[in-house]
């Protein structure tokens, strides 16, 4: 066990920092947001915490801080700015976004380091650390999905006119997504970041959009228990097909379009779903039995 | 009481509606009665807050809506019942009176749901159905429960008999008159306007986006004329 851990700490840590970035991406999905602004806010969380700790000498946890914050307060004025798309115009809105993100990082001069980046943001971070972080939002995430507030959040979605009518505030409800995605994602950008060191705009881009999107599609878009699912497949995949060799890429490819045509709820949705048969069918066994006895 | 004077309301250069007065009176049903696309819905919805007049005045009890955006309209005491019932059909008959308990105080939410089981005793016996098991008329019942469960002073109707067989159309306008026998008003857009004017209390028929009569349901029903001229010569005869 221990060897094993040793030898995969490493993509244990990715599998929870993309764990929260999938999230980012997930809860505004929830509110029916198409939006991608928290992988911008990835990047607005990396740049801040590296900043913090590089240019001002700031400490892990206030560094984090910092970039995470930067990160929800960036989010949330731009969910002021685009609250008013929807569909795809938010989704392009949003992926514009962080191509400025990334362009800004570019430009920054000395305070982004430019293309090269910024290195040396070395952060003290332990797994445990970074366990009960995402522990800690995932318990937040949990109660956002339970009975009373889940119902409402399922109805902002599913029929926004309806909540309205039931009293519900859903340009509320939507633009507090956006902070909550700022926030998630601000936190995987700059925990991702202390822990390689260093960030640089390339890895800003348009391959996180992708990234997230497709662990939450493969997991289950409905919870963040699809977005675990998600993110330990797509982090793992690559080492399980690493026998392939070079048909790696195209054996994930086939995988992951496989997954979006079959598996359309995603893998929780699936198993919910078989679940839920199973019962019903016993739920009629039992009521033939007993029709049966009586007769 | 409800009250609609001079209603404008524009979709960008389309001017829907100009020009709709009427008044509802608590335990009165108000029917709204018009041709397709004279501005019936457009009206209702306006007042519910989903669409902000150009002009005109809306207050409920004395006290002015506009600009009232739809989901604080609901904490006045008025509650739109949507089209088309929008029930969530995976979620159970008590799930989904519970979705419209959203403004009421917390404590009063299990004697609410009993009300509406009281008023509604088809939804007491099926509580804990799949609520697309229900049939149509069932369905705007449950639609109706939730709306209930914002306890109202004035609900407002668009086409609740839309889409049901004859027999349910009977049953469900059968508990609107019930719910305005309990105090409160209610206004009513509804295509089958012989069903409509069966229940109703008083009449308003918008033609054009603009209101063309008022008076009591007795007297539309008695002047076929009227309703003739407003609605075309198709409207009384289907029915």
């Amino acid at each position: 066990m221990s060897d094993w851990y040793y030898m995969n700490v490493v993509l244990i840590q990715t599998t929870l920092t993309t764990l929260l970035l999938a999230l980012s991406i997930q809860v505004p999905l929830r509110f029916g947001v198409f939006s991608f602004a928290g992988v911008g806010a990835f990047g607005v969380g990396g740049y801040g915490a590296a900043m913090a700790m590089v240019h001002l000498e700031w400490s892990t946890w206030p560094a984090v801080l910092a970039g995470t914050l930067a990160a929800g307060a960036a989010v949330f004025v731009l969910g002021l700015v685009v609250q008013q798309l929807s569909g795809l115009y938010m989704g392009m809105a949003t992926i514009a976004f962080t191509l400025i993100v990334s362009v800004v990082a570019v430009n920054g001069g000395d305070a982004t380091g430019g293309a090269g980046g910024l290195y040396g943001a070395l952060g003290e971070i332990t797994m445990t650390h970074i366990v009960l972080v995402v522990l800690a939002v995932v318990a937040l995430l949990q109660w956002t999905e339970m009975k009373g507030l889940g119902r409402r959040i399922d109805t902002v979605r599913e029929d926004p006119e309806l909540a309205n009518a039931l009293g519900i505030n859903i340009a509320g409800y939507r633009q507090m997504s956006f902070l909550v995605s700022g926030l998630i994602g601000g936190l995987a950008g700059a925990l991702t970041t202390l822990l390689r060191s260093t960030i640089t705009p390339a890895e800003v881009n348009f391959h996180l959009v992708i990234v997230a999107l497709t662990a939450i599609v493969v997991g289950g878009s409905r919870s963040w228990i699809g977005a675990l699912i998600g993110a330990v497949i797509f982090v793992w995949l690559p080492t399980v097909l690493s026998f392939v060799e070079e048909w790696e890429k195209v054996a994930y490819g086939f995988i992951v379009a496989a997954a979006a045509i079959y598996l359309p709820t995603g893998v929780l949705g699936v198993a919910k779903d078989s679940w839920h048969r199973f019962r019903t069918r016993e739920e009629r066994a039992r009521v033939a039995a007993a029709l049966q006895e009586t007769s | 009481m409800l009250e609609v004077t001079d209603l404008h309301v524009n979709y960008g250069p389309v001017r829907a509606v100009h020009g709709v007065s009427f008044a509802a009176q608590p335990g009165r049903i108000t029917l709204v009665l018009g041709a397709n696309g004279a501005g019936k819905t457009t009206s209702l919805r306006a007042v519910a807050g989903f669409h902000r007049p150009a002009s005109g005045t809306v207050t409920l009890d004395g006290q002015s809506l506009v600009g009232t955006p739809a989901h604080k309209v609901v904490r006045k005491g008025m509650t739109l019942v949507p089209e088309g019932r929008k029930i969530f059909f995976p979620l159970t008959v008590e799930e989904n009176l519970r979705i419209g308990a959203y403004v009421a105080p917390r404590g009063g939410i299990e004697k609410s749901i009993e009300e509406v089981y009281a008023q509604f005793p088809i939804l007491g016996e099926r509580r804990s159905s799949q609520a697309g098991l229900l049939s149509g008329g069932e369905q705007q019942m449950l639609a109706f429960g939730r709306a209930l469960m914002s306890k109202p002073r004035m609900m407002l109707m668009d086409e609740p008999s839309m889409g049901l067989a004859p027999t349910m159309v009977e049953q469900v306008l059968s508990s609107v008159r019930r719910m305005a026998d309990d105090g409160i008003g209610i206004l009513m857009v509804e295509q089958n306007a012989d069903a409509g004017l069966r229940i109703a209390d008083d009449v308003v028929v918008v033609n054009r986006g603009e209101t063309v009569w008022t008076g009591p349901a007795s007297e539309a029903r008695g002047n076929k004329a009227i309703v003739h001229a407003m609605l075309g010569e198709a409207a009384l005869d289907d029915a």
